[in-house]
């Protein structure tokens, strides 16, 4: 198997992600409301709210799909409000969107193409394949006849064929069985202990996702409601915090 | 038999050619989600600059080629992908406009060069001249190195799809153009890289035709597109093998007809009409959601703006008396230009009805003028009719043929509807104008008398110019009524006024129909202009169809001031002589066609003039203002609002035992639940639980697999939405449907008025005075209740979103509607406005007494104002209680923070929290 290159962490102490009062939305709706917020480097923090809160569009922020009307947002360290999710995605982001991230008219093979760094095509496979032995299994197969667990392997799987300085992950367990969430959860545990991969986790499961975190950030009708360590969040009744009580 | 194979081998041979000018159609559609009616024109363009560095100026063939194909297929692919950018963001009417525009551009910069005939090309190709034995078939070794060249293209083109990287992400942006951005790749520039492959094909597919026996011939080139159409819905628009043969499949069965059409005449013709046989075949009988365009965000229509009622009135005078001075002054050019500019203005009026207002595009206006007056010939000269009779029955002729038209719309979105047209014009011109019945088989055409008693120019003029008067008085009347407003409706969100009751196909047809009729009556009063019809008039021609498209889509004004306007380009070349003047014309129109398209339509007027002209005139009222200024206390009988609930039967909404699976997923499961009058019920459950797909079976945009849903005790299971909307169900969307360019009174007024019009053809064309009233009334009702009366006259696009969605409510209000189905109301509202959008359901339901189901995911405003609630999760009810019994729900709560486990931390934490009061935010 190819070795990829491993860069080392960032040299500086610049966090991950810092998001600095970021107003952001869709035309005519403003979503996030000044949101203020940061992954440390190496760090795993977990994004909970309730539905409708502003969790997945703080997520395309960050990527670059949406463009903010206001604020700050800064990847290791450098302004990137400005930049197209492509070029944040060479800077090393991997925004694993909610629903399957994948192409369901290509092959599994071709969507870990579409995955790879140009020349890391093999390498790519090669990693994916060890991570989920599964998809090598069905790597000429179409990915939109996978099942929905299958799907959302192919989806992780960037998550590792290439390193990644930082993971946003979009309620990667929705919809999958027990089992399969157990893998993926495993696996995201796996890249994390490399320690040289920060992780902002958005999950229905939010114990599980308290379990991996160091922080955690609870976001209500796009505002930042609660913030601070993961086992403070976890003693907080983070359901009436849901319902508006908080 | 074998007398067949020649003509197979030449099928094969242009057969070869459609399909890899379909290909790179293919190509570049799927990447960009831009259908390039100008496909043609780059074809076109491309075999300008082959013949003219080739022919002219004397190159080497090859090197002309590889130019051409390189430099000028290469650049065009450039500025293709920019255009497609902008349109992208556009309405479909404009996308069409824009790459339509093409077609003008680049005939008219050629005919200008090159003139109008078809040029002979010399043959270039190696042993062009010599030919081999095959079966006893004599084949030019030109003709195998043609479906060579193609085939290799294509070829070259599958592999680079199914093997290269390149090729993948091309695949890749069909599929998720996002996602590729998110894995590190541009898709702006894959999508470059397509759109100049795409025009390299093109530019190759219009070197090889000019290998044919048809030379350089400009309007051949560029309807050459339309065989590519056909090839590309053979291969579903998305199959390059599968279009590749679809181009084989017409370029054969067009060459073996045109051996038969020697024997049967009734066969004439038909073979150029092959590929808009396939083509609107294969779109009526595909699948609709394979015909699906990709979808994208469009941009909301300009805002409009109304000039005061004073202003209107003087600009009426003003104009009508310019117009009838003109044969004062006009001397020798009255005919053909301003009586030309009469009946254009005529054929403006019709093909803005269904454009400008219902939001349609039709590209086969000129066919219709053709059956008028061929019709009026027939009606007039034959069978004898008084001159006017005769021009009233033509235009009914037509009538029924626009209903059919109408037809595939029903089915067809917007850009296909408009191909579709496209191929019904060129059909009607390719098959029927050379018959005997229609411009008849001789030259000269067919007689168009004028009256006797308006024979002169001047006479004529007036007469025609009082059929003008009389349709712009019809169009302002349409526009002014009901007819007028639900195609606005229509035109803006069809699913909202279908949803409210309207039944969108019968409008659909109505809009065609009466266009038919305007038109068909320009085409008659334009032949009677010149004397004569035939088959060759320009008039008549499917390209003046584009032509008429353009100059509507650049023209500024709203109806009918666009129509006269541009009517009056039609004196231009009357003024300015020299014979390149009307191609000079097509090249402006096309060129200034493409800019407003990217720029989503003509802008309204400057917010300076505007002012201006308030001023000087005072406010615009704008029609819908009687709808608002009904008093509440006029003596209506409010109780005749609602529908009555049938005696014996439980009134409201109920489900029982829903399920709807698609294929192997189970949406929903077994659920039964109650929507009761009085009272406000909630759906919630986490994301994916299959709340949307509950409210969609309930407001009848899904069939459930299983159970039933009724309203007042009715089995409405499978009924239409706009029939249930007829019981009494409104509903609201999750992503707002409101008619941008009305204002927000007539918004609301739609409500009511789209059920009233309902599905009869007489009930849609006028509105009876006591539905005016009622609907006036419910309107102001409507609006005091949700607090919007303040904004009454705005215009809707202009609102925010906390606005839009009390403009969205108030509609419902409006309806005869007592259950109201709210989609995610809260979503895009801040705190304060979410409380205050709640305060107004409880005083809705408080004053109505109606029932409301609310899917929601703001617990908060669910908690606040529902009486009693039902959690989803997994398709499954898992609860269903009051508020403080479903905040206490472990279940519940074990749903909303997932698994076991979170419902014992749960349970710890509430533990936790007694003993220490203090922990919390």
């Amino acid at each position: 198997m190819n070795d990829i290159a491993v860069q080392p962490p960032a040299a500086s102490d610049a966090p991950a992600l810092h998001l600095e009062n970021v107003v952001a939305g869709y035309e005519h709706t403003t979503v996030l409301r000044g949101v203020s917020l940061t992954v440390p480097a190496g760090a795993v923090v977990a994004l909970l709210g309730p539905n409708g809160a502003g969790k997945s569009t703080l997520l395309k922020t960050v990527s670059g799909l949406i463009r903010p009307t206001s604020g700050s947002v800064q990847l290791f360290g450098n302004e990137v409000s400005k930049l197209a999710p492509n070029q944040r995605a060479r800077q090393g982001l991997c925004h694993i969107p909610e629903g399957r991230g994948i192409y369901k008219r290509l092959t599994v093979r071709e969507n870990l193409v579409m995955q790879s760094i140009k020349g890391g095509e093999q390498t790519a496979i090669d990693r994916a394949t060890e991570a989920f032995p599964r998809l090598g299994e069905r790597l000429g197969q179409l990915a939109g006849t996978l099942s929905g667990g299958e799907q959302q392997m192919l989806s992780m799987a960037r998550a590792y064929t290439r390193h990644q300085k930082l993971i946003l992950v979009d309620e990667a367990s929705l919809g999958l069985a027990p089992i399969v969430v157990d893998a993926i959860f495993a696996f995201l545990q796996r890249i994390v202990a490399e320690g040289t991969t920060s992780l902002l986790i958005v999950d229905q499961f939010v114990h599980r996702a308290l379990d991996m975190a160091q922080t955690a950030y609870v976001l209500n009708r796009g505002e930042i409601t609660v913030s601070g360590t993961a086992a403070e969040v976890r003693g907080m009744d983070v359901f009436a915090e849901y319902m508006g009580a908080g | 038999m074998s007398s067949i194979l020649p003509f197979i081998v030449i099928g094969i041979v242009n057969g070869a050619v459609y399909g890899l000018a379909a290909t790179g159609l293919v190509l570049t559609y799927k990447t960009s989600g831009i259908f390039n009616f100008g496909h043609g024109a780059l074809a076109t363009a491309a075999a300008y600059f082959f013949y003219w560095m080739y022919q002219d100026q004397g190159w080497d063939w090859k090197i002309a080629a590889l130019v051409t194909v390189v430099v000028v297929g290469g650049v065009m692919g450039l500025i293709m992908e920019r255009l497609s950018r902008a349109l992208s963001r556009q309405r479909t009417a404009w996308k069409v406009v824009g790459t339509a525009g093409l077609i003008l551009l680049v005939q008219g910069l050629g005919t200008i060069k090159f003139g109008v005939d078809a040029r002979k090309v010399e043959p270039f190709l190696p042993k062009a001249k010599d030919a081999f034995k095959l079966l006893d078939v004599n084949i030019r070794y030109s003709q195998v190195f043609v479906a060579a060249i193609a085939l290799v293209a294509v070829a070259g083109l599958y592999i680079l799809f199914r093997y290269t990287r390149l090729g993948v992400s091309m695949r890749a942006v069909v599929d998720d153009p996002d996602l590729l951005d998110l894995q590190g790749t541009d898709p702006v520039k894959v999508r470059r890289i397509s759109w100049m492959l795409g025009s390299m094909i093109a530019s190759i597919s219009g070197i090889l035709i000019l290998t044919t026996p048809i030379g350089l011939e400009p309007i051949f080139l560029t309807f050459l597109v339309v065989q590519a159409f056909g090839a590309a819905a053979v291969g579903m628009f998305s199959s390059i093998p599968l279009t590749f043969a679809g181009g084989l499949a017409i370029g054969v069965v067009e060459s073996v007809f045109t051996k038969f059409e020697v024997s049967n005449s009734w066969l004439v013709g038909l073979n150029k009409g092959i590929p808009f046989i396939i083509l609107i075949i294969v779109m009526l009988v595909t699948p609709k959601h394979k015909l699906a365009p990709p979808t994208s965000a469009e941009a909301r229509p300009a805002l409009q703006w109304q000039g005061p009622a004073s202003m209107r009135t003087g600009a009426f005078v003003v104009v009508f008396a310019a117009l009838a001075s003109v044969p004062l002054w006009a001397d020798n050019k009255l005919a053909p230009y301003w009586i030309g500019a009469l009946t254009m203005t005529l054929i403006m009026l019709s093909l803005g009805l269904l454009v400008r207002t219902a939001g349609i595009v039709s590209l086969c206006t000129a066919a219709f003028a053709a059956i008028g007056a061929v019709s009026f010939s027939q009606l007039h000269s034959n069978v004898g009719l008084p001159w006017l009779v005769a021009l009233m029955v033509a235009g009914l002729i037509a009538v029924p043929i626009g209903a059919v038209i109408a037809i595939p719309s029903i089915r067809l979105s917007g850009l296909f509807l408009a191909l579709a047209t496209l191929g019904f014009g060129l059909l009607i011109q390719n098959v029927f104008y050379r018959r005997s019945y229609m411009f008849t088989v001789l030259a000269e055409g067919r007689k168009m008398p004028r009256p006797s008693w308006a024979a002169s120019n001047r006479s004529y003029y007036y007469l025609v110019l009082a059929v003008v008067a009389i349709a712009v008085l019809a169009v302002s009347l349409i526009h002014r009524g009901r007819l007028g407003r639900v195609l606005l409706g229509l035109s803006d969100s069809p699913r909202a006024v279908s949803t409210l009751g309207l039944s969108v196909n019968t409008t659909r047809v109505i809009v065609f129909c009466v266009g038919a009729y305007i038109a068909a009556i320009a085409g008659a009063l334009h032949g009677a202009m010149l004397g004569v019809a035939d088959a060759g008039s320009s008039f008549f021609s499917p390209f003046n169809s584009i032509i008429l498209i353009a100059i509507l889509a650049l023209a500024p004004f709203r109806a009918p001031w666009y129509a006269i306007f541009a009517g009056v380009t039609q004196v231009i070349p009357g003024y300015i002589e020299g014979k390149n003047t009307p191609h000079v014309l097509t090249v402006i129109f096309g060129f200034f066609a493409i800019m407003v398209a990217l720029e989503g339509g003509p802008k309204a007027m400057p917010a300076r003039l505007q002012q201006i002209f308030e001023s000087k005139f005072g406010r615009s009222t704008p029609a819908s203002r009687r709808g608002s200024r009904a008093s509440t206390s006029e003596t209506v009988d409010l109780r005749r609002l609602t529908p009555s609930v049938p005696a014996g039967t439980v009134p409201g909404l109920s489900v029982t035992d829903l399920t709807v699976r698609f294929g192997g997923l189970m949406a929903v499961d077994s659920v039964t639940m109650a929507a009761p009058m009085g009272r406000i019920t909630g759906l919630i459950g986490p994301n994916g639980a299959g709340k949307t797909t509950t409210f969609n079976s309930c407001s009848g945009l899904n069939r459930p697999t299983h159970g039933t849903i009724a309203i007042h005790g009715a089995d409405v299971s499978n009924m239409s939405p706009h029939g249930r909307a007829r019981l009494g169900l409104g509903r609201s969307f999750q992503i707002m449907e409101l008619c941008e360019s009305l204002t927000v009174a007539e918004n609301v007024a739609l409500g009511r008025e789209s059920s009233q019009a309902g599905a009869r053809m007489l009930s849609q064309l006028v509105a009876p005075r006591s539905d005016i009233r009622i609907r006036d009334v419910a309107t102001a009702e409507a609006l005091e209740l949700c607090g919007i009366s303040d904004l009454a006259q705005l215009q809707a696009g202009a609102l925010s979103t906390g606005q839009r969605r009390l403009v969205e409510l108030a509609r419902c209000l409006a309806g005869p509607f007592d259950i109201l189905l709210l989609d995610e109301p809260s979503s895009g509202l801040d705190h304060d406005e979410t409380a205050k959008f709640g305060e107004i359901l409880r005083t809705v339901v408080r004053e109505r007494g109606c029932g409301i189901l609310l899917v929601e995911h703001d617990m908060e405003l669910v908690m606040d104002v529902c009486d009693y609630i039902y959690v989803l999760d997994f398709g499954r009810l898992i609860f269903e209680g009051t508020p403080p019994s479903v905040a206490g729900s472990p279940d519940v709560q074990a749903a909303y923070l997932g698994s076991e486990t979170a419902k014992i931390a749960a349970l710890e934490a509430e533990h936790d929290r007694h003993e220490h009061e203090e922990v919390g935010s």
